[in-house]
């Protein structure tokens, strides 16, 4: 049987009307739900993008002890030539040393003066290759560690773990609400379509004796879900586009260096909202379904 | 080319409009609604479901509709086995079906012309098909001129008759109607009594339900009597007793 789109346009609005204040709790749940999931994606995308970053110009540095011999200054950058995630590497040797500690440290007198040259360590600048995750930059940090002659050295890998653990948990935590929650507006998107279906229990019970089929009367009320979890994706995503652009560059700018790097682009927002709309239909479409078919029987 | 004939099994066979086979239906808690009825109602009769309440009467038409399963038996409308009708087929034997009731079941909130026309609309009928048979179904049953009224602006006969103007509007095979003089005063019963009647004279086949005496004494049509679930009475141009 042909269902007319006017009839069915036209009984999705009037249960709208009828169940305003269901239709906006079942909308604000669900815009809450597609938020977290939205937020979650966003920050995958956002630290994976961070990481590309880091990839491409990590540097670290090997401090050799002051008294290190010259040789073991030599052995250090061979074994640094020699190491094939290393691109490229600058030593710093006690004057130049020297001349980097005096201007990073140019406003504190008391530690500007606390070294003479001779007394600066020397060190290596070293760049990593652009494939160099944070587990080999670990590896090759550990490594030169352990050679003789060496003070420390410091690698960007545990600030990029850190910042990985940090999101990932935030992603984790924020996907958890997000089921939560989803799974509480599926359930109030049951509820607002089984009181839609009870207001109009006589015009359902009338169609059902005339000869209606249950599509025929199902399909204004799973039509109604969908609206709900439209309207509830598009404020989900109006949530999202101002986190992105409104809270995000407070964030990267005063958040320190946990936010080092963290980027999303315009077509991550818009790949996510593409998501969000689909979640939203699902979800708006699932919870309709349950309820019309449940409660169908008059 | 040879044409291949039409094989329906034979159990599925049935030439009445409405037969009924050793039909019992009970309800929760072994309530026995209906025991081993039997019965054979041919196309265009006029049949008068009587007895007392908790007889079985709106039960046997319930189970005509298939809108309740019995729990044996078999029944046939149209000279089909609806037990063996599958779930989604049911809207379609409905459309055959027209229902008229005590309470009238009008939508409230829609007009006179609304209301027939919601029988076709949900249906699926054409707009233009709705906008000729709703009125001529109105001038049938006498309410053309009321085609803008909502229900509670009528009377009881008026809703009565827009009720049966949806039922038939369709134009079933079959018209059933429980007890649809019910809330009815004696004057305004025969009014729906000689609508059905003529309903009744274009063929259709009409079950009713009924506790009115004096209707079925007038009109000496066929009598099945129930009681207690059991028919116990079966009698052609028969009177109420």
């Amino acid at each position: 049987m042909a269902l007319k789109v006017d009839y069915v346009v036209k009984e999705t609005a009037s249960n709208l009307r009828r169940n305003l204040t269901l239709t906006f709790a079942s909308m604000v749940t669900i815009a809450i739900a597609l938020t977290c999931v939205g937020a979650s994606l966003l920050m995958k995308q956002g630290v994976a993008r961070s990481n590309v970053r880091f990839h491409g110009d990590i540097q670290s540095i090997v401090y050799m002890n002051a008294k290190a011999s010259e040789d073991q200054v030599l052995a250090v950058g061979r074994a640094l030539d020699a190491n094939p995630h290393v691109q490229s590497k600058t030593y710093l040797d006690h004057d130049a040393a020297f001349k980097e500690f005096q201007t990073l440290f140019f406003d504190q007198d008391a530690i500007k003066n606390s070294l003479t040259a001779a007394e600066t360590p020397t060190s290596y600048k070293v760049k990593f290759r652009g494939d160099a995750t944070a587990e080999v930059v670990g590896s090759v940090k550990d490594q030169f560690s352990r050679l003789p002659g060496v003070y420390s050295v410091i690698a960007p890998s545990d600030q990029v773990r850190q910042q990985e653990d940090s999101f990932a948990k935030f992603s984790a935590w924020s996907l958890g609400f997000a089921v939560i929650v989803g799974g509480t507006s599926l359930v109030l998107i049951v509820n607002s379509i089984r009181i839609a279906m009870f207001a109009r229990r006589r015009e359902i019970e009338v169609m059902k004796l005339v000869g209606a089929t249950n599509w025929f009367i199902r399909i204004p009320f799973m039509a109604e879900g969908l609206v709900q979890g439209f309207l509830g994706s598009a404020v989900g995503i109006g949530i999202v586009a101002l986190l992105r652009w409104k809270l995000l560059p407070t964030l990267v700018e005063s958040g320190g260096p946990i936010w080092a790097g963290f980027h999303i682009e315009t077509s991550d927002v818009r790949g996510t909202a593409i998501v969000l709309v689909l979640a939203g239909a699902v979800v708006g479409i699932i919870g309709s379904a349950v309820a019309a078919t449940r409660f169908l029987d008059v | 080319m040879r044409s291949v004939p039409l094989r329906v099994p034979r159990r599925y066979l049935c030439l009445a409009m409405i037969k009924l086979e050793n039909v019992t239906k009970v309800y929760k808690g072994d309530v026995v609604a209906l025991r081993d009825a039997n019965a054979d109602i041919q196309k265009g009769e006029f049949v008068f479901l009587v007895g007392p309440s908790g007889s079985g009467k709106s039960t046997m038409l319930r189970l005509l509709n298939k809108e309740e399963t019995p729990e044996r038996g078999r029944i046939f409308v149209a000279g089909k086995d609806i037990g063996q009708l599958s779930h989604w087929k049911v809207p379609y034997l409905r459309r055959n079906i027209g229902s008229v009731f005590q309470d009238f079941k009008l939508l409230t909130n829609k007009n006179v012309y609304e209301n027939v026309a919601f029988a076709l609309e949900v249906i699926g009928r054409p707009k233009h098909v709705i906008k000729t048979q709703v009125p001529a179904i109105l001038e049938l049953v006498g309410l053309a001129k009321k085609m803008d009224n909502l229900p509670h602006e009528l009377s009881g006969g008026e809703q009565q008759r827009v009720s049966i103007a949806r039922a038939f509007v369709n134009r079933p095979l079959i018209l059933l109607a429980d007890e649809p003089t019910g809330n009815l005063d004696p004057t305004t019963s025969v009014g729906i009594m000689r609508l059905l009647d003529r309903i009744n004279r274009t063929g259709t086949t009409v079950v009713m339900a009924t506790h009115d005496r004096s209707i079925v004494d007038t009109m000496r049509r066929r009598v099945i009597e129930l009681d207690r679930g059991v028919i116990v009475r079966d009698q052609s141009r028969g009177v109420y007793e």
